[in-house]
């Protein structure tokens, strides 16, 4: 049976796709990037804080998560990522690493250099403006983190943060019928939140008696959508999924 | 120093209901907390729900018997 050949750098087509509509030169363009392909084994640095860097990494497949050491070696995980994110993105214009990327699965990932990421920016504006406005999307969701940190209780803020990766991956086609995968741990979850892994699990509890939500062999399963959104107040504006309007 | 332990039951909603609280001398240094089943690798395990001892205890630990999380709290006040 004849297969449509799908290209490596797919996810990255699919994801700017999910945001702005390109023409076929332009996506020859981002298929013709020279990229590195690698695999990369889960629980592996991509790029550590203080790295100078002269790659953005594309995820291709499996999750990664940004996140930075205390002194005494606490992790707080920044964000969470995958196929069709560019999480060192910013390293582009800023090539010294503030915090690190790290694989949280196996992972398979594109190494895209700096040069030519550069002028296929600088040959397409468009191209340009939809990495340029997720990046903008990227800041969104950390006001979103910092809100649910500051000002939601546990349950409300893991809640939110249910919502949010099922929507992520809904976007780019890798979520469906509010079952998604979610292959972290638990103790990824608390170091995300900033709660205890204890708090965690008694969230994870309460969310399962209430008929909320199934986790199992790494799948979330969202029994109840509507009271998941209610009780985190979650509005999804903040993830701007909407195509931009042509110009 | 030695710490004196009293029993107590939390109104929390969950399964982790029975804890204890720690005394050194008249004051009340911490709770903790029997953590339940649900738990998986920490269940049975004490939980230092809250520290009102010196000092901020940002990530709380938790301790393989009572007498562990008493030598734990009794370091933490030696010091001060």
């Amino acid at each position: 049976m004849a297969s449509t050949p799908t290209h490596a750098l797919s996810p990255l087509l699919r994801k700017l796709e999910s945001i702005a509509t390109l023409t076929d030169e332009e996506r020859h363009a981002v298929e013709s990037l020279p990229v590195k392909t690698r695999m990369l084994a889960p629980r592996q640095d991509i790029v550590r804080d203080g790295d100078h860097t002269s790659q953005c990494c594309l995820i291709l497949d499996g999750w990664a998560c940004r996140y930075k050491l205390t002194g005494k070696g606490q992790r707080q995980i920044f964000s969470f990522h995958i196929g069709g994110d560019i999480p060192d993105l910013q390293s582009l214009l800023i090539p010294v690493m503030d915090h690190s990327l790290a694989t949280l699965t196996s992972t398979t990932v594109a190494l895209i250099p700096h040069a030519d990421m550069r002028e296929l920016t600088l040959r397409f504006p468009n191209i340009a403006a939809a990495l340029w406005r997720d990046t903008l999307v990227d800041g969104a969701i950390f006001r979103a983190w910092i809100m649910c940190m500051g000002q939601r209780s546990a349950f409300d803020h893991i809640a939110h943060l249910f919502c949010e990766l099922y929507l992520k991956q809904e976007a780019v086609g890798l979520a469906s019928e509010h079952r998604c995968p979610l292959p972290f741990t638990q103790l990824d979850l608390a170091d995300a939140t900033g709660l205890s892994n204890v708090h965690v699990n008694r969230v994870l509890q309460e969310m399962r008696r209430n008929g909320l939500i199934t986790l199992r062999s790494q799948t979330l399963v969202v029994e109840a959508w509507e009271r998941l959104v209610q009780t985190s107040e979650f509005d999804a504006a903040y993830l701007h999924l909407q195509k931009r309007a042509a110009p | 120093m030695t710490l004196r332990l009293q029993p107590v039951r939390l109104a929390s909603g969950n399964d982790d209901s029975e804890a204890q609280l720690v005394f050194a001398g008249n004051a009340l240094v911490a709770v903790l907390t029997h953590l339940a089943e649900h738990h998986d690798g920490e269940a049975g395990r004490w939980f230092m729900e809250a520290w009102f001892g010196p000092g901020y205890v940002l990530n709380r630990p938790t301790f393989a018997s009572l007498d562990k999380a008493q030598d734990w709290i009794l370091e933490r006040l030696a010091e001060v």
